[in-house]
This record gives C-alpha cells, structure tokens and sequence, in this order.
C-alpha cells in the first residue's frame, strides 16, 4: 500500500538528481521511486545522472594550504585593527602636564578677555563657528556586499538620509542625512556611527560634488 | 529498499551545525582561534565551490577570504534561519558571482572555446570511454554553463545539497533550482553524448 499520490512525469523526472544525492525524503522519494520503476525515459535518465555525479564528484581541486590563507586573514584582520587604533600615543604623566599647563592658559586667557573691553558688534558682522554650512550635511556610504535592499532603507530611516547620488563604479553612495545640517562634532559621531554599522564597508564625509 | 534501482544515498557533508554555532557565538566575541578552526572547516569547500563558478584559482582563494572576512564582521547578526554551512555558502555564491563579474571585464576566459572540437573528441572517445576522459570534457563542458546553473549542479551532485538548502544558498525560490538544474542537464547532454553512450 502506498500513501502518496503519483507524481507526473515532469516533475519526477526534474527531482532526479536529488533522488541520487538523497536529499528526497518520505513521501516525495516513494512517489518518485514509484515512478522510475514504471518510467523506461526516468530509468535511462537516472543512470545518465548517476555517471554524472560520480565524475562531479570525482573532480578534483588544486590542492592549497588553508593555513597560508588564514595567516593572510589573520594580517588583513590585525591590518584593519591597526587602522582604527590611535597611531600616537603620550604617555599618561606626559598627558598629564599638557592638560594641566593648558588649563592654567586657558584660565589665564578668560581672566584677559574678562576685562578687555568688547567691541560694538553689528548684527551683520555676528558669526559662530558653529554656524552650519548653507549646503545641506553628506556622507558618503559603501553599504556591505551582503546588505539587502530593505536593510539599506532601514538604515537611511535610522539616519534621516537621502541618497542624493551614486553609485559610483566602486558602490559609494552620497547621502543627505538630514534636512538641518548637523554640526561638524555631530557629523563626526553619525560618520563613526555609521562606520561601524556591520551594514556598512566604508562611511566617511563626502567626496561628491551635489547640487543641492 | 530501492528495489532494483540502485539509488544510494550519496550526501556530502564537511561540518556539524553544532560546532559551527558554538564557533560562530566566539567568532561574535571577537574570538580570533574560533575563526581559525571555522576557517579551516570551510576552507577547502569555499575554495571548490567558488572555483568550480570562477574558473580561477586565484580568485577562489581571494574569495575564500572574503567570505571569512564577512564571517567575521557580520557573525553576530546570523539568524539562525538556515544552518551555518548554507549562510556560509550563500556568502560563497554572492562572491563567486561578484568576482566572476568583475573578472569577466577584463578577460573573457571561456568565451570562444573551440567546443565543436570537444563535441567530435567526444563522439570519438564515446567506444572507449572511462571516466577519466569523461571527467576532462566535463571540465570543459561545465564552463559552458552559466555560473548560476554550474553552481547548482556543484551544490547538487559535489556538496550533496537538498533543492530547498540550494535556493536558500542562492536566495532564488525552489523551482527557479529545479529549472536551473533542468536545463544544465539538457545542456550537458548535448555537450556530452558520452555521459549516455557509456551509461551502465
């Protein structure tokens, strides 16, 4: 007695080589079995498919070292380390005197411009360094190789971002990350931010001449 | 039993999800000997899988370290939704395929081979044919294919993979494997009249 419906020629003749890798399981290997035995075309086509996965699996590979390719790895993992760590290095006491000889000048500086008259400044000459540029803030982004369509709109929506041109022939995106630009300290966090986002290969601040 | 049709069960397995998840969960912390031990698991499939799609040893190993490179960085965000052998594998495929693009604008290695003479070697060897002939003219048959349809026909008869595990490799639906498996075999054939004559 069987329980499985018989299959179509069609579709147990395209199941074949998975009926010789043994990967059909149940129901589905019974009926495709079921099948070949009444099938002469399936029969001659499965000992074409049996020679042809022994010669696949017969063929050989060149014969390399895993351990000179993980050592490359290895120097490319301790290469990119290298790259994020600081490359100058006071030592701490050193660190110590600059900051404090520098908070003396600094302490030094307040008390002469405390009692230095300030100039009449008009409206028109005010000016801030913190004052954002006109043009709106961009990064550029190359998104990882396995990033996914949807997952790189999740991530401009994290951002508030707007491709606004790319890619280039190397993936680089420039992206408009927020309709009020962000000041350079905040730019610096989001370009870190996104630097290390496994969704992202490169992040850094734009190359690309945009025309707002 | 097979009664009579002499199908045996022929998978090919090279790791244990166990394992690998155990080595992936270190792999997450920054454990450098845990990449060691999954690199060398999957060394020598990735370095096969990928060659067998590129064509080029070369670009097999640059693959190999890319893919552990992704392993790495991004071994932390696996779901869980497949074993780690088909994640891996999936990132294998993406690779090969990229790297294949990018090489093939510099050089169009298979394009052009004289196969009219590989179909006569083939009609001429089919009398006496053994396997290592019919080995050779696979090679060269199989360049014939595209790289999706040659890789479908490594994870199928080399890595001994189901239709499911492929599609999920290849993050194509399941009929898009049997119909890209369906026509690699059509086109052997006509490449390789051996592969029947010989059948037996």
């Amino acid at each position: 007695m069987t329980d499985f419906a018989p299959l179509p020629h069609t579709r147990a003749f395209e199941l074949l080589p998975w009926l010789i890798n043994g990967t059909l399981a149940g129901a589905e290997r019974e009926a495709v079995e079921q099948h070949v035995r009444a099938c002469i075309v399936c029969r001659r086509e499965l000992k074409e498919q049996q020679r042809l996965h022994v010669s696949v699996r017969a063929r050989r590979t060149a014969d390399v070292s895993a351990e000179a390719g993980f050592d490359r790895l290895n120097s490319q993992l301790d290469a990119v380390a290298d790259a994020a760590r600081p490359h100058w290095r006071i030592p701490y006491a050193t660190a110590a005197k600059f900051a404090v000889a520098a908070a003396a000048g600094v302490a030094v500086l307040a008390i002469l411009l405390w009692f230095t008259p300030l100039p009449n400044l008009g409206r028109d000459d005010y000016q801030t360094l913190a004052t954002p540029p006109a043009d709106a803030a961009l990064v550029d982004i190359v998104f990882a190789d396995e990033t996914t369509a949807a997952q790189m709109q999740d991530l401009l929506a994290d951002i508030d971002g707007e491709i606004v041109a790319g890619p280039s022939r190397l993936g680089r995106y420039s992206v408009r990350v927020a309709s009020d630009p962000p000041s350079d300290q905040q730019l610096g966090k989001l370009i870190h931010a996104l630097a290390t986002d496994p969704r992202v290969r490169f992040a850094g601040p734009s190359l690309t001449d945009v025309q707002q | 039993m097979d009664q009579g049709l002499n199908v045996r069960p022929a998978r090919a397995r090279f790791s244990d999800d166990g394992a690998d998840l155990a080595l992936l969960e270190r792999i997450a912390n920054g454990d450098r000997n845990a990449l060691r031990q999954l690199y060398s698991t999957y060394y020598h499939p990735l370095l096969r899988f990928i060659y067998r799609i590129t064509g080029r040893l070369d670009l097999a190993q640059e693959g190999v370290n890319d893919v552990m490179l992704v392993v790495w960085r991004n071994g932390r965000s696996f779901g869980g939704r497949s074993s780690v052998s088909t994640w891996i594998m999936g990132i294998g495929y993406r690779k090969a395929l990229k790297l294949l693009a990018a090489s093939r604008r510099w050089t169009d290695r298979f394009a052009g081979a004289p196969f009219d003479e590989i179909i006569e070697r083939s009609d001429a060897v089919a009398e006496q044919s053994d396997d290592r002939d019919l080995r050779d003219l696979l090679d060269a048959a199989l360049r014939h294919l595209s790289a999706e349809h040659r890789a479908v026909v490594e994870l199928t008869y080399f890595y001994g993979c189901s239709y499911e595990e492929i599609a999920a490799i290849a993050d194509c639906p399941v009929n898009t494997v049997k119909t890209r498996m369906f026509h690699a075999r059509a086109k052997l054939k006509k490449l390789l009249p051996a592969l029947g004559k010989d059948a037996p």
